[in-house]
């Protein structure tokens, strides 16, 4: 079991260097509610007591929304036949689903996510209808004038990812380190939530990410097999002369910043292989390898499933961590269907509904389920029109939550005017948003336990709109 | 029969040409270094260190001997020789490993990986096997995806037409590449076909956007030395949504090519399956070209009623004229052989040259490359700038820079089942990145310690658990990889460091109970050249040598091991500087 160790003081330190670093941050002068905030937090109930996860599960390459959520009812179907023509989803495959508010008319899913059709049925998935990068509201004549304040570099895959993580407009001109949201929420909750956690609260199963860069806090990295250490079997006295000389700083920036990385990744997976030895197994049971030959759905779902099934490891020794909030980024890539997207496309969603059916099952083994909200990212939407056999970047996009805090069998957000004379659709045939990504992350961040004076800390364009809370988490 | 790669003995005729070479007129490259006005680094690497920083800069990896001949024979002259080398190509390796001679015939992609790995370690053209490498991280395609899957044969032609143009024009390049089956559909060029407004169909973006953004000029406009030119103070883009609409209207009609004698379709844009050549470049069918007028970069307009070849062939030429292509590749250049955070001086001096190599070319990637590695700053950037010069060795150039040092040998050319799979623990392998985006951004930033505008890009894929897995790996290479070692003994497809004279060195003498006097800091020194470039800190020095005396003196191997593990290991290591 993990015990608070003189690695744990080494690491604290370790923050405190880069915080000084980062230094002077405006951030930082928080209101000071804050530091009373986690004053409280920190003599409040033990670990585990008043437990919350954030889990992002981001569709690397932007999913085409507007094949996810899918009008049914005659009228708003033929225009949106009418905009996608060969990418048109036929109406009868549809999987029916039945809000009890939000919608104005029938709606579907996408054939192949029968599994969260039964989430949303059962009270536990929330939709989200035409959210995006926004730094302010945009109207169409806006746009179309090219008078808006737009994010930089809509349309691009990197830009967008970073932007939709970040909520930050850097320019290049402006070269300080790009910050995440889930960051910005650990920097904020660390101290408070996590006042003995011997490992950061974010923590990636999907490799480096800005969403989960903090300006005082880092993000750990966690395989999905084996937590690994240093390998002594070939010469064990040479192993700890490795670990000896990490601690030996060097002037080189880069030799640092490397340096740092391995010794914090020895003295984290230390930690974490402590603690998950003492893991019970799950029960629950996730997609399994695929087979040779097997169909892509076999292997989106094993590519998802096992993050979150690692997520859900980590979840199971929270206590033994010490963290009463855990933010955990996953992925998963190939959405960016220019070409054969309705070959594609289905396989991806498939395999993404698999794994969620699964993670939202494991929590529910857990006894975390309404603990454990998870919501879907993606940089960007695509567009409505075809090139053909594909659809190309686009911008507003449709979105769900799941978990068990969540106002599930609604829909947040007005489905998009798929008319001629929508005033939702841009004259290059974008979709514009309607929902802001901070409106999304704040709605989050507040069932989460960001308080309400610090949200325009984390969620820098909020104050541009509202509501601050769309009203999906219970 | 062991099947060695022969390294050193090639050195013998390129001395012999330094002499000619010696008398022709001087290179462009050092031309330029005196147009602007600095003082050009001695040609001759004034130590076995300088000469080991250089290679780590332009080879996979160097032994004592390429050191000892690099300084012998001086800087420009090793250049020449280099560019002058026969080109170890992939599919000749790759068609002869799996016995077939038909162009059509596929080639599965592990093919591909043996080569890459025979070619890189083995090559004599080590300079252009590592310009093919980072242009493959510029202009990227990947096996990863839906498009290209086991396509050996397409992605071996395409690592092809980077080998072929690496110290060529970046235009034939662009075009290349463009016109590739592998790129073609990695990136949805082929079949690409005109909008068809009747049924709402748009041409397809995706080429458009990204040759644009990644390939050539990037999303904003540059100075040439590689800053944002600002305008009232904001960056400028270089393009908009109407570009790349135009942009993806003129890159319409393309499709594969038909082999000689081949049975083709006269359409292939209606018909799924069928099978033609992925190793020539992609041919132009009109009925599916887009013949409207294109307003393209800057308001420059291609007329209407162009057919598909002539109408690309403007159109690329616009994107390379573009003011943003020097300093753009020239900087991602620089940032996969020499360091991560060039001063903007550097890169405006490498851009001048991609301009104009002196003779009035521009695009000139021989001349370009020779700029960035006979720079100052590439050559004097660690005395120069020491706490921020350098860049994180990628995952791969980690393992063949040890290998090569220690003179890598294997007896059969096959790769054993981890090497094939060898982005299971490096997080990279050739023509293998998880997007078009790279292992790795240009612009990556861990963030603290690096000060404020450093990056590092390789440290996107060297995440907590790849750190952890390539120290592990690297100990197994060392501690069981050797000639006579467990792993030779296990396969012949193992490659194997050869030990034996750094363990003759360190012998104690009959008799003796330690090495001979000197010869533990001659190891270490001559360690330090090879790995470090001589830039070994005191105390990591300290440390091994103190180990090494902890270990019995007769039990030389394992001393040696200890000298490698703990260098390769360790936190300097991984950074080349």
């Amino acid at each position: 079991m993990c015990t608070k160790s003189s690695l744990h003081s080494r690491r604290g330190f370790l923050r405190r260097s880069l915080a000084a670093l980062a230094g002077g941050s405006a951030f930082f002068a928080a209101p000071s509610s804050l530091s009373l905030l986690n004053a409280a937090w920190a003599q409040s109930a033990p670990a585990g007591s008043d437990y919350k996860a954030l889990v992002c599960v981001f569709l690397l390459g932007g999913n085409d929304g507007h094949n996810l959520i899918v009008p049914r009812s005659t009228a708003e179907y033929a225009l949106y036949a009418n905009r996608r023509r060969g990418l048109t989803l036929p109406r009868e495959a549809l999987l029916p689903i039945n809000p009890i508010a939000g919608a104005d008319y029938a709606l579907g899913l996408h054939p192949s996510l029968s599994e969260l059709q039964a989430l949303f049925e059962g009270g536990r998935l929330a939709l989200l209808a035409n959210v995006g990068a926004l730094v302010e509201p945009v109207s169409r004549q806006q746009y179309d004038q090219r008078t808006a304040r737009l994010p930089p570099q809509l349309f691009s895959h990197n830009d967008q990812q970073t932007f939709w993580q970040s909520l930050e407009a850097r320019s290049p001109v402006d070269t300080t380190p790009a910050s995440g949201w889930g960051g910005r929420i650990a920097d904020l909750l660390q101290a408070g939530g996590n006042p003995d956690a011997a490992v950061a609260m974010n923590l990636s199963l999907a490799g480096s990410n800005p969403f989960q860069s903090g300006l005082r806090t880092d993000a750990l990295s966690v395989d999905t097999g084996a937590i690994r250490s240093l390998e002594a079997d070939r010469d064990p006295s040479a192993v700890a002369e490795v670990e000896a000389l990490l601690a030996q700083a060097h002037p080189n920036l880069l030799v640092e910043s490397y340096r740092r990385r391995l010794l914090g990744a020895v003295d984290d997976y230390r930690v974490l292989a402590d603690a998950l030895a003492g893991a019970p197994e799950l029960t629950t049971p996730f997609p399994p390898p695929p087979e040779p030959g097997g169909a892509a759905a076999d292997r989106f779902a094993f590519a998802l499933g096992h993050q979150l099934r690692r997520a859900a490891e980590l979840i199971s020794v929270r206590q033994a961590l010490g963290m009463r909030r855990q933010i955990f980024f996953c992925s998963l890539g190939g959405f960016d269907t220019h070409d054969a997207q309705m070959a594609d496309q289905p396989q991806l969603l498939a395999g993404l509904s698999r794994a969620l059916k699964a993670f939202h099952a494991a929590t529910i083994e857990l006894r975390v389920e309404s603990s454990v909200t998870t919501f879907a990212a993606t940089e960007f939407g695509r567009s409505l029109t075809s090139n053909g056999d594909g659809s190309d970047h686009g911008w507003g996009n449709h979105l769900f939550v799941l978990g068990g805090a969540v106002r599930g069998q609604r829909v947040f957000g007005a489905m998009p005017d798929l008319s001629a004379a929508s005033q939702d659709i841009a004259g290059d045939g974008n979709l514009i948003p309607r929902i802001a990504v901070d409106q999304y992350g704040a709605t989050l961040g507040r069932w989460f336990g960001v308080p309400d004076e610090a949200l325009h800390l984390v969620f820098p364009n909020l104050k541009e709109f509202e509501p601050h809370d769309l009203g999906f988490m219970a | 029969m062991r099947v060695t790669t022969r390294r050193g003995s090639w050195w013998l005729p390129a001395l012999v040409f330094c002499a000619v070479a010696a008398m022709a007129p001087a290179r462009a490259g050092s031309d330029l270094i005196f147009r602007y006005g600095f003082d050009p680094p001695s040609d001759t690497p004034e130590s076995r260190g300088e000469a080991s920083r250089f290679l780590a800069q332009a080879t996979f990896g160097a032994s004592e001997a390429d050191l000892d001949a690099l300084v012998a024979s001086g800087y420009g002259a090793w250049l020449d020789r280099q560019m002058q080398r026969p080109t170890r190509y992939m599919l000749p390796h790759m068609r002869l490993a799996e016995g077939v001679t038909d162009p059509l015939a596929p080639l599965p992609f592990w093919r591909f990986c043996i080569a890459w790995f025979v070619n890189v370690l083995g090559g004599e053209d080590q300079l252009r096997q590592r310009v093919a490498f980072a242009l493959s991280e510029i202009l990227v395609v990947s096996e990863r995806g839906n498009a290209l899957g086991n396509d050996g044969l397409a992605l071996g032609a395409y690592y092809d037409i980077l080998l072929r143009n690496a110290f060529g024009n970046y235009r034939q390049l662009l075009e290349d590449v463009t016109l590739s089956p592998a790129m073609g559909r990695y990136l949805s060029m082929y079949r690409n076909r005109k909008p068809d407004p009747a049924n709402n169909i748009q041409a397809d973006e995706n080429y458009a956007r990204e040759v644009m953004q990644l390939f050539t000029i990037g999303l904003i406009k540059l100075n040439l030395d590689g800053t944002p030119l600002l305008v009232d103070g904001q960056t400028v883009p270089t393009y908009d949504g109407d570009v790349v609409r135009g942009f993806a209207r003129v890159f319409t009609g393309w499709a594969c090519h038909c082999g000689q004698g081949q049975e083709c379709p006269t359409d292939p844009f209606e018909q799924e399956n069928f099978t033609c050549s992925t190793e020539h470049a992609m041919v132009p069918f009109e009925t599916y070209h887009d013949r409207g007028e294109k307003r393209l970069l800057d308001g420059a307009v291609l007329p209407a009623n162009r057919d598909a070849r002539p109408e690309l062939e403007a159109a690329l030429d616009l994107l390379f004229r573009h003011p943003n292509v020097g300093p753009f590749v020239g900087r991602q250049l620089i940032q996969r052989l020499v360091t991560s955070n060039p001063s903007p001086a550097y890169v405006g001096r490498v851009a001048a040259v991609f301009e104009d190599n002196g003779a009035g070319v521009r695009g000139d990637l021989g001349a370009t490359v020779r700029a960035i590695l006979l720079d100052p700053e590439a050559r004097t950037g660690h005395r120069t700038a020491p706490t921020t010069f350098g860049k994180i060795r990628e995952p791969l150039l980690r393992l063949t820079q040890m290998w090569r040092a220690f003179d890598v040998s294997w007896e059969e050319d096959e790769l054993l089942g981890d090497d094939l799979n060898i982005q299971d623990r490096y997080n990279q392998a050739a023509l293998q990145s998880p997007s078009v985006f790279n292992f790795f951004a240009p612009d990556h930033t861990p963030g603290p310690p690096l000060a404020a505008g450093m990056v590092a890009p390789e440290m996107q894929a060297i995440s907590a658990n790849f750190a952890i897995h390539l120290t592990n790996d690297l100990s197994g290479r060392i501690y069981w990889g050797y000639l006579g070692g467990p792993m030779d003994d296990f396969s012949p497809n193992a490659r194997v460091i050869d030990l034996r004279r750094w363990e003759a060195l360190i012998r104690p003498a009959s008799g003796g109970a330690e090495a001979p006097p000197g010869a533990l800091d001659a190891l270490l020194d001559r360690c330090d050249e090879l790995l470090l470039g001589g830039q070994m800190s005191d105390p990591l020095r300290q440390r091994i040598r103190t180990r090494l005396l902890t270990i019995p003196a007769e039990d030389t191997l394992l001393r040696v091991q200890n000298v490698l593990y703990l260098i390769t290991t360790s936190a300097e290591y991984a950074v080349q500087r």
